[in-house]
């Protein structure tokens, strides 16, 4: 019996798959500071016009230009593989199966968008790209698709997350990358906030304004800004690893899985396993689509799905996101509902659409799926990764206890052996998951009953 | 309180001490605050005796969506187009 199957290099998908041609109803549009749609001329300053097509685009396949097939062939097709150690171990009778991004050079599936940024940006004579990042598996793989595309690659990491992780600094140097401790002295966003406080430990959205204005600060015109996450053209690149799965299901003998399980934090590496599953559902097929995400609260409620029709300080209408709610002192939150505000659109609108079923898992049964996991299939796999391990473990004991055959295909995202710190402080005990009475957490829960929710659409 | 207890942050996609998430760059404390550290401790008592009020809301109005903050900062650059 095969245990994973490789496509060969003349079998993988030809066109990305755009999601937005195909969802019942059309996702919102995002919003400028004005609270006015934005045009794709503003976003010119930091995007080529081919990048701001894609992301506007109703087109349902788009073409995979050649030069980005020919660096995707050094670690695409990824593998699919049958999980028997881990299904033999949960005593299922579950088929598992895990579609692995970490073969990537980054070790994740970050670069999958990377290198069709990188060269959809040379095309167009750009020769430098800023971004942003946290953890830096962000960061690392655009230093690598640049150094691709003989591009520039400036990343502004935070600065907690520059001084945890030391070696993404390495990783990013080594593929060319210049990475820059955030806030520098590099940008005047950096130094205003140096001024103010000079020992901060930085955030994301400092990181973003000095990646932003590097970028459009350029008097040559010839640096623009990449991004990650979030965005539907990030979404559109990546869903060639949910037509890679299909294709590699097939040959295993699966016509549709019963479960897709892909964890969800900006939602690219979900929406590149799932949205091509995603089409097939609404077209009929009966599968059950899971973005898993991390929670510290142990129910499933969702958040509301609302434009924020302005805040306390009176700004101005926000995008269209799975969001709290704007009382100025929100009740606790939160969970299963996608709630993060970094979420991309086009996966909250496939929540709003009811055509996948957010779930959230806690952080102790994450690291036990991946510990499981390790031990069994061998693989240490991310943080993020292991939400998606810990649900699909979950539907692998569903099905035991109904003594089903469910098919059930996960993301592996990415491979953990870069954040070791969190399962060190798993097996020495250290995490934790809940210090509260759940009666005390259940009070609280009470409290978001009856929030207001915008209806679906017809 | 021991503000060294760590958490998985979300949105670096690591491991930070709760001292992080109650200064992060130059917020008074960080928006997810509450999300993060609501089963472990009692956030609103916390946030209570410790922030004014219009702290307590700037800190915890809603998030700017990312492609708007984006925008944003393009407009206080002074390179944002207007709309045709």
């Amino acid at each position: 019996m095969p245990v994973k199957m490789i496509l060969s290099e003349d079998e993988m998908p030809r066109q990305w798959y755009n999601l937005a041609a195909d969802l019942p109803t059309p996702i919102l549009p995002y919003l400028g500071p004005d609270g006015n749609p934005v045009t794709p001329d503003m976003m010119a300053p930091i995007f080529p016009m081919s990048l701001i097509e894609q992301e506007m685009s109703q087109a349902r396949e788009i073409a995979i230009p050649e030069r980005v097939l020919e660096i995707l062939y050094r670690w695409r097709p990824s593998p699919l593989h049958r999980a028997v150690a881990l299904e033999k171990a949960l005593g299922t009778p579950a088929k598992i199966y895990y579609k692995n991004e970490s073969v990537s050079p980054a070790g994740s599936h970050k670069p999958n968008t990377a290198v069709a940024q990188a060269y959809y940006n040379k095309e167009a004579g750009i020769e430098r790209l800023t971004t942003e990042t946290g953890a830096g598996q962000w960061g690392s793989a655009l230093s690598y698709a640049c150094s691709q595309m003989n591009l520039e690659c400036k990343v502004f990491m935070v600065k907690i997350s520059f001084d945890q992780k030391p070696f993404r600094k390495v990783m990013m140097e080594t593929w060319g990358g210049q990475c820059i401790a955030s806030p520098s002295t590099e940008t005047q966003a950096g130094r205003d906030i140096l001024a103010q406080f000079p020992d901060t430990p930085g955030s994301l959205g400092i990181a973003i304004s000095e990646a932003v204005e590097a970028a459009v600060s350029d008097p040559t015109g010839k640096t623009k800004y990449a991004l990650g996450s979030v965005l539907n053209h990030v979404m559109l690149h990546q869903t060639i690893i949910g037509q890679e799965t299909k294709k590699q299901l097939a040959l295993f003998g699966v016509k549709n899985p019963d479960v897709v399980i892909g964890c969800a934090g900006g939602g690219s590496n979900f929406a590149g396993l799932a949205f091509p599953f995603v089409r097939d559902k609404i077209n009929g097929a009966d599968i059950e689509i899971i973005p898993v995400e991390p929670a510290s609260c142990p129910t499933m409620t969702g958040g509301s799905y609302t434009y924020d029709i302005g805040d306390m300080s009176g700004m101005t209408p926000l995008m269209a996101m799975h969001t709290l709610g704007h009382n100025f002192v929100p009740p606790p939150i939160h969970a299963g509902g996608l709630r993060y505000h970094g979420m991309s659109p086009l996966v909250s609108q496939a929540v709003i659409e009811g055509l996948i079923t957010p779930q959230a898992i806690h952080q102790l049964e994450c690291y036990d799926a991946a510990i499981t996991f390790a031990r069994t299939e061998g693989i240490i796999v991310a943080p993020e990764s292991s939400h998606a391990v810990a649900s699909a473990i979950r539907e692998a004991k569903k099905a035991k206890e109904e003594g089903k055959e469910k098919t059930i295909v996960f993301g592996l995202s990415g491979h953990g052996l870069m954040d070791l710190k969190g399962y060190q402080a798993y097996m020495a005990g250290e995490l934790a998951d809940y210090a509260l009475p759940r009666e005390v957490i259940q009070e609280n829960l009470t409290k978001i009953e009856g929030f207001p929710k915008i209806p679906v659409r017809a | 309180m021991d503000k060294n207890q760590e958490i998985y942050c979300r949105k670096l996609g690591h491991h930070v001490p709760l001292a992080y998430c109650l200064a992060p760059g130059q917020d008074v404390f960080c928006s997810s605050f509450r999300d993060c550290w609501f089963a472990r401790m009692d956030v609103d008592g916390f946030l209570e005796e410790n922030y004014t009020l219009q702290q307590r809301e700037e800190a915890l109005k809603p998030s700017t969506p990312k492609v708007t903050g984006i925008m944003a900062v393009l407009e206080r650059l002074g390179a944002l187009a207007q709309p045709e």
